[in-house]
């Protein structure tokens, strides 16, 4: 009856050196391919044709929802800001949100409560009904 | 029967058990322990605890009045369906934590328990059922279906949908792979909305592979045929 408490499975107070320098090293490759990424948007111009070309225009002739995303990558690389949105503004919003997604699903299990809130299928579907609206209507 | 928890970051307790199921943020991953057991386990992987986390068995208490006549048949199935539940778990809480020392601690000591720690809890479940109000717990704490009902119910957290990924797919190589990625994805918060777990699972393995196939055929051959062009 009186039996002593087990301690916890995962007891942890600090992280172990391995963890730490893992996640150093992983962020510092992480920075450099954000680096050569954006060293190679600098110095190509795809409005001149560096950069991939789009499957979906190649096959259809019709712009995709992320056409002018490399075109809007130099310009703003560039400082052109102004440039950059006249080329992809749908990306101006669509990069940020993917990216919270993806941290915000990382860290489901230390933040449940928020996952659940954005993850809601309401949101989803209003993400999918957003995006198929810009591709439609950016062909019209 | 008294349990203890471990919540944000710390451990709390003792709780009624019926008391549970009001917890904020109590998931089936949450560790758990009461008297008995040889160390802390994720909720739904305790056969006291697995009812509050079934879908199936929603207002109906695994401890319910009729698995005291428990069959061999019946205690063979809870047996199988724990012991992989934990081994899963289990793997999942290192995992996450992502600790080498859980690691090593799963791997050495853990090893053998896992195995035999949730027979002796089921077999354990048995004996208390066996013996009605229960002497082990004394105060005659017991679960109480009709409160359960009302109360409020945590659920099983909702699988990865990898929209994030998807999303920035069909922004930076748009393909019928990244838009199929996009619609398993937004599948898999529809079923969870709707409460089939099993399909929301299966839908986020679909976006993960769909998601994986779009890069390996989305942008690889592409990037190689650019560089070939120029």
């Amino acid at each position: 009856m009186t039996r002593r408490i087990p301690p916890l499975l995962t007891p942890h107070r600090h992280p172990s050196a391995l963890h730490v320098a893992a996640a150093v090293v992983a962020a510092l490759l992480l920075l450099g391919a954000l680096a050569a990424l954006a060293a190679y948007y600098y110095c190509a111009d795809p409005s001149e044709g560096a950069g991939l070309a789009c499957t979906f225009k190649a096959l259809t002739g019709y712009d995709c929802p992320g056409c002018g995303a490399q075109r809007a990558l130099h310009a703003l690389l560039h400082g052109q800001p102004a440039q950059a949105w006249r080329f992809n503004p749908f990306i101006f919003f669509a990069v940020p949100i993917a990216a919270a997604y993806i941290v915000i699903e990382a860290l489901r299990r230390r933040h449940p409560r928020l996952h659940a809130a954005v993850t809601d299928y309401r949101v989803t579907i209003c993400i999918v009904i957003t995006i198929v609206a810009y591709w439609i209507g950016r062909n019209l | 029967m008294k349990v203890w928890l471990y919540l944000n970051g710390q451990q709390q307790g003792p709780f009624n058990v019926e008391d549970i199921v009001d917890i904020p943020g109590l998931t089936e991953e949450t560790l758990a322990w009461y008297e008995g057991l040889p160390k802390w386990y994720p909720a739904g992987t305790l056969p006291e605890l697995k009812y509050l986390f079934d879908k199936e068995t929603l207002g109906q208490p695994a401890s319910g009045g009729q698995t005291t006549t428990s069959d061999d048949a019946e205690v063979g199935q809870v047996i199988e369906n724990t012991e992989n539940a934990v081994v899963t778990d289990l793997a999942e809480v290192t995992e996450t934590t992502g600790e080498t020392e859980a690691a090593q601690c799963a791997g050495t000591d853990g090893h053998a328990e896992r195995h035999t720690a949730p027979e002796e809890n089921v077999a354990e479940a048995g004996d208390t059922l066996a013996e009605e109000p229960s002497a082990e717990t004394g105060d005659g704490v017991y679960y109480n279906p009709a409160a359960a009902a009302v109360a409020p119910r945590p659920r099983p957290a909702c699988p990865p949908s990898y929209i994030g990924w998807s999303v920035f797919l069909i922004v930076c190589c748009c393909s019928p792979f990244s838009l199929a990625a996009l619609i398993a994805s937004v599948c898999v918060s529809s079923f969870y909305a709707r409460g089939d777990m099993a399909r929301a699972r299966k839908a986020s393995e679909w976006a993960a592979w769909l998601i994986m196939v779009t890069i390996a055929l989305g942008i690889i051959p592409v990037a190689l045929m650019s560089a070939l062009m120029n």
